[in-house]
Order: structure tokens, then C-alpha cells, then sequence
């Protein structure tokens, strides 16, 4: 062993061999310990571990990356879905062939020898013609599950919404601890499952619900128009919150809901970043985050095609930004072009949204890059996250081509596939997805129904 | 014949219910930071869901941060959740004979080589947009890259020698777990780890003094 590596070391001695294990944390306690003395009496690899420090330094600067939650619960998911689906066959693929050859050989070896014994039989008159025994049709016995009607998917999930509302008109997480600060983007959201694609909503059997829950948000607006606790998450809420003040102001006539809706959408303008985006509210966060920018940005674009002025250029600047965060494939980046912590497709989505609602262009190309990597994104989507689901429901019903439309469809259907349809929970969606632990089973369900809605 | 199959069968699942039982008598308790790995597969082996969700506490961390420095930073929960599942599905092939983190990270690798070609196979679609995607205003997608770090050092190590650097100097393991993870002969471990340094060594020194 020692020769082998030492034969890379000219001009080194017998031991410095390990010199690189050495450095590298790699030698057993033993043999470091050894090696250790070693070195205290050799000059030869005293000048080699000196000339390899600076490179040992340089390493000790790479952080590490923090994940940003439990996965224990969306892996254990995972593992029961597997359960519970058709079992694959567990063998590489060239037995997969040889298997599917000799299973095809046997099976024709076997009927030519039924057809042949069939065909030597004496009296062949008794039976039924050949046609109708060999050659009928298969019937298969499994039949499609049925497909829920999406009106029924919606109301149940709009009437589990409706039953979980507080007495103070609002949502919670159903967490504890700081997750509890994210009840007013959570009531948010839980809002827009009823108002989106729903103008007649303050007409119909929700409006107590919707106006309940404006009111609740209302009462957690500050004097500078913050929506909800000042805390690092703070832009998530006020994003939320922002779009769902302004849609309600242009449905119902309300003075204090308009008046809300402007002190919201000012709050935004002025935490806006000169770059475009917004960020964390928390010392030491990276200038923007697209995550956090998303729901301010799509919030002041709904405020403009409203009415409210003098948000032109704001927009602008924030799509610009959006652009400016996209690598040559395609994808749009968190903190930068190339950052994709939680897989990529979910920002590109939300850009073509952000596009897309502002009236661009959908064959425009940076429209269209983006739209392509939502595609690639979406054909191979086996992870359950409903934030993802939405957007790229949403980016897709925009979009509106064909190969969107299809790919809307698949989403779509294994959406529906999850929500519970017995019990008390009859209409929600579990939160067993990736930020399952962050918003509960409200944002779980009012997230599936936008993108169910979507379609 | 059949009969003696039937019995040898019943033999075998009466031997395996006593084995798994033996198991849940001696650790029971799968919480308990003091059942070490080994101890916790075999308790998966057996059936016991607690056993894995502890393995996967204990070891996420750790795996994120292997993908990430294995530079899939953007896929390394994904990754590292595909790991844990091949892990439970291998959970019989396990022999408590080897170090559970080798086992680990034998199959972490396997699952990084499967995605790195699978990017591969997206990068040509990806290409072929890329003529068409038009440089930002002012290019402000420049100026937010990130300057040549360690991790872009890293990034031009070829996958067999930063693989050494990852698994010892961040992910801990000695050199001849290194050598089971990776399936070769611990001399070659040590030798692609001087390799690995070399390279550093000359990628750092290139670099223009400020670059970093």
C-alpha cells in the first residue's frame, strides 16, 4: 500500500506516502498517531505537509449546506407510496430483457403445443370455434379509478378550509413554535383557494369565510402596512397577503380594504431592493432571495393591471431581475443564476407565472427558455411538493400550448389522487410534502387547490 | 417433495421470526443515541420503522453535505432522500460486517453517478436553448456569479479524486472505508488523494492574488 502511493511522491521518504491521508483527516488513530512522530524527525515531509497547508486552509472555507428541514417524514411518504404501488421488477435491465425473451419463448412454445394438441384432437365439433377461445379479445380487470369531477375536488377542499377557520377569521399552521409566524401568509393563502378564478366568490356560500378571513388579516396590519409579525419570513406574508387586499378590493367595494391594500402594496414598494428583488428580513441574508421576491412581485403586477399607480417601473425592475437570476437553460436561480437548493423548474415556473401575468410575451424567448425547462421539469415530476406543483400548474396554465395543457393534466390528476377523500379530513391534502413542516396541512390543501384550480 | 419444501419454508420464516424477535428483545429502544448503526439496520432488517427514521436523522445532515461538496448543490436533498430509500430497499443486502457509513456511501455514490448522467443526458436539450436565451440588461447575471472559490477548485477535480477529498476531509471517513466505498485498493485511495491535493495546490496557486 505504502509503495503504491509513495510512487507518486518523488524524492519523498518511505512514509510519505500517508502524508496525504494524513492531512486529509484519512489515517486511522493508530497510524496518525505514528505518523505523527514521524514527521516531528523527518524534514522531507515536514516541507511537504507545509507546502499542502494552505490547500488544507482553503478547504476549511467551503461551508456546508444546511437542509432545510426534516426529510425523515417525506422519505417515510415516499417508502409507503412504494408500498402501495405495483411492485417493478427488482433485476438490471439485461435480465429484464433475457427475462421478457424467454418469458415470450416459452409462451409461444406453449400455445403452438396447446394449437397443435387442439388441432390433433379427434372431434373438434363439440367445441367452440378457435376464434372465440384463443383469439377473443383480453378483458382487463382493472379499470381506471374514477377521476373526481374538479368542481367536487374544489368545493371539498374549499369546505374543509371553511371548517378549520379560526373564530378570528384566520388560518393557522397547526404548527408551534416560529412557524406560527407564517399564520397570516397561511390565512393567505388559504383566502386565495377561494377567490382565485372565482369572481363571484363574495356572491356565493363562501363569502362569510372570505370576508372573515380579510378582516383577520386586516387586524394584523401594522401602521407601516406590514401584514402579520416582523420576522425574517416577513416578505412571504406580506406578498401573500398584498395580493389577496388588492383582488378583494377590486371584487367588493370596502374603503378599509382598499385602504389596506395600499398600505400594503407601499410597504412593498419600499422594501423592494434596489436591485429589483426583495429578501430576508434578517441580518446577514443574501441581498434577495427569488423564493421570497415571487409573491411581492406577482402581488404588485396584480395591483397594477387593478389600477394602483406608479408600480410601472418597480415591475420592471423586479422582471428584469428575474431575468438576471436565469442561467442559459433556462432556470431561474434563488440567490443566484445557478442556485437551485430545491430543485430546478419551481423559480422557472413562477418567472413564466410572473411573465405571463404581466401580459409578456409567450413566444418571447426568455419566455420561452423558461418554459421549456418547466417542461422538462414537469415530465419528470415524482416528487411531491405542493409549492412546486403550484407554480408549475399555474406556469402552465398560462402558457396554454398544447404539450402545457397535457402536462397540467398529469399534474393535475396526481393531485387529485391526494387529497383524502373519508374522515374528518375529507377534502384536504396531508402536509406530507417538502415544506409540509412549514406550513401545515392548511397550506398543503390551499396550495393543491390553486393548482388544481390552475387547470 | 412438496411437503419437505413446505416444511424447510416454515423452517425458514419460523428461524427469521426468532432471529427479528431476538433483535427487538436486545434493542428495543431505536431512540436511544447509544444503539449504534449497525443495530439500527438490523432493527430496520426487522421491521421496525423507528429503526430507519433514526438512521435517517442521524446521517441527513451529513449526506446533504456530501452532495453539495460532490457539487449537487442544487439536488442534494433530493439525492439524499433517493439514497435513503435505495437504503431501505437494500436493507437485506446489508452485512452488519461492514461499517454502516461504507454501506451508506456506497450507495450515496451510486446514486450521484446515476444523477450526474442523467444531467447529462438534459444538458443537450438544455444546450440547444441556450443560443436562444438573450444576456440580461446591464449583465447583472455576471457580476452576481460567484468568483472562483474552493468549491469552483473542487469542480475541476475529476469525479474520482474529489470524491477522495469529499469522503475524508468532510465526510470523515478513513482511508480504507474510502477504499470500500469506492471499490478499489487503499494504496490507490492515498495515491488519489496526493493527486488530489497536487491539483488544488495548482489550481490555487494560479490564481491571481483578490481572485478569491
Amino acid at each position: 500500500v505504502k509503495n503504491q502511493a509513495n510512487a507518486e511522491l518523488p524524492g519523498a521518504c518511505s512514509q510519505s506516502g500517508n502524508l496525504a491521508a494524513y492531512l486529509l483527516n484519512a489515517l486511522p488513530e493508530g497510524e496518525r498517531a505514528e505518523f505523527e512522530r514521524h514527521l516531528g524527525a523527518c524534514p522531507a515531509c515536514a516541507r511537504l505537509r507545509a507546502a499542502y497547508c494552505p490547500v488544507i486552509e482553503r478547504l476549511e472555507k467551503l461551508p456546508g449546506k444546511t437542509a432545510p428541514g426534516d426529510l425523515t417524514a417525506a422519505i417515510c411518504a415516499r417508502l409507503t407510496a412504494a408500498d402501495h404501488a405495483p411492485r417493478r421488477f427488482p433485476f438490471p435491465t439485461y435480465l429484464r430483457v433475457a427475462a421478457a425473451v424467454l418469458a415470450a419463448v416459452g409462451l409461444s412454445a406453449l400455445f403452438t403445443l396447446l394449437a397443435l394438441r387442439w388441432a390433433s384432437r379427434p372431434d373438434q365439433s363439440a367445441k367452440p370455434p378457435r376464434s372465440t377461445s384463443i383469439a377473443a379479445p383480453v378483458q382487463s380487470h382493472q379499470t381506471p379509478p374514477t377521476a373526481r369531477p374538479l368542481p367536487l375536488v374544489v368545493s371539498d377542499a374549499r369546505a374543509w378550509l371553511q371548517r378549520v377557520q379560526n373564530s378570528d377569521g384566520g388560518w393557522t399552521t397547526g404548527l408551534a413554535d416560529v412557524q406560527q409566524n407564517y399564520a397570516a401568509g397561511v390565512s393567505a393563502l388559504a383566502l386565495l383557494a377561494f377567490m382565485d378564478r372565482n369572481p363571484a366568490v363574495f356572491n356565493g356560500p363562501s363569502a362569510p369565510t372570505v370576508r372573515r378571513g380579510i378582516n383577520h388579516l386586516i387586524s394584523l396590519q401594522q401602521t407601516n402596512g406590514l401584514i402579520g409579525p416582523q420576522f425574517s419570513g416577513a416578505m412571504y406574508n406580506q406578498g401573500l397577503a398584498t395580493r389577496v387586499l388588492v383582488e378583494a378590493g377590486a371584487l367588493e367595494t370596502n374603503a378599509a380594504w382598499q385602504a389596506a391594500a395600499t398600505r400594503a402594496v407601499e410597504f412593498l414598494c419600499r422594501a423592494q431592493a434596489d436591485s429589483g428583488g426583495w429578501a430576508y428580513l434578517r441580518p446577514g441574508a443574501d441581498a434577495n432571495d427569488l423564493s421570497v421576491s415571487i409573491w411581492p412581485l406577482q402581488a404588485l403586477i396584480r395591483a397594477d393591471a387593478l389600477g394602483y399607480p406608479g408600480l410601472r417601473s418597480r415591475i420592471n425592475q423586479g422582471l428584469t431581475w428575474l431575468r438576471a437570476m436565469a442561467n442559459p437553460s433556462g432556470q431561474i436561480g434563488y440567490n443566484h443564476p445557478d442556485d437551485f437548493p430545491y430543485a430546478p423548474g419551481t423559480m422557472a415556473a413562477a418567472g413564466v407565472q410572473c411573465y405571463l401575468m404581466d401580459n409578456r410575451e409567450l413566444h418571447s424567448r426568455p419566455v420561452q427558455a423558461l418554459l421549456a425547462s418547466v417542461h422538462r421539469a414537469a415530465a419528470e415530476e415524482d416528487l411531491l411538493d405542493y409549492y412546486r406543483f403550484y407554480f408549475m400548474a399555474a406556469a402552465l396554465d398560462l402558457a396554454n400550448d398544447q404539450q402545457s395543457r397535457q402536462l397540467a393534466e398529469t399534474l393535475q390528476t396526481k393531485l387529485v389522487a391526494l387529497q383524502t377523500n373519508n374522515g374528518g379530513d375529507l377534502g384536504s391534502w396531508q402536509a406530507n410534502d417538502r415544506w409540509g413542516n412549514v406550513g401545515g396541512r392548511v397550506y398543503a390543501t390551499a396550495l393543491a387547490t390553486l393548482a388544481v384550480q390552475s387547470n | 417433495l412438496k411437503i419437505t419444501l413446505l416444511f424447510a419454508r416454515l423452517l425458514v420464516s419460523a428461524g427469521r421470526i426468532c432471529h427479528n424477535s431476538a433483535v427487538e428483545k436486545q434493542f428495543f429502544n431505536a431512540n436511544d443515541p447509544a444503539t449504534d448503526d449497525k443495530t439500527l439496520m438490523e432493527l430496520t432488517r426487522a421491521g421496525r420503522q423507528g429503526a430507519f427514521e433514526e438512521l435517517i436523522r442521524r446521517h441527513q445532515p451529513a449526506l446533504v453535505n456530501y452532495f453539495a461538496r460532490m457539487g449537487v448543490y442544487n439536488n442534494a436533498e433530493d439525492l439524499t432522500q433517493e439514497t435513503f430509500i435505495k437504503v431501505f430497499n437494500y436493507r437485506h443486502r446489508y452485512r452488519p460486517t461492514a461499517k454502516f457509513t461504507t454501506f451508506l456511501y456506497t450507495i450515496a455514490r451510486n446514486v450521484f453517478l446515476d444523477n450526474i448522467r442523467k444531467t447529462r443526458r438534459e444538458k443537450t436539450s438544455a444546450e440547444l436553448l441556450q443560443a436562444d436565451w438573450m444576456e440580461p440588461e446591464g449583465n447583472k447575471a455576471a457580476g452576481l456569479r460567484l468568483k472562483l472559490d474552493v468549491k469552483a477548485a473542487l469542480d475541476q477535480l475529476s469525479e474520482k479524486l474529489r470524491s477522495v477529498v469529499v469522503l475524508s476531509y468532510w465526510q470523515g471517513l478513513r482511508y480504507d472505508e474510502i477504499a470500500g466505498v469506492l471499490g478499489i485498493p487503499p494504496g490507490t485511495v492515498k495515491s488519489r488523494m496526493f493527486h488530489a491535493l497536487n491539483r488544488l495546490k495548482e489550481i490555487f496557486d494560479r490564481e491571481k492574488p483578490g481572485q478569491c
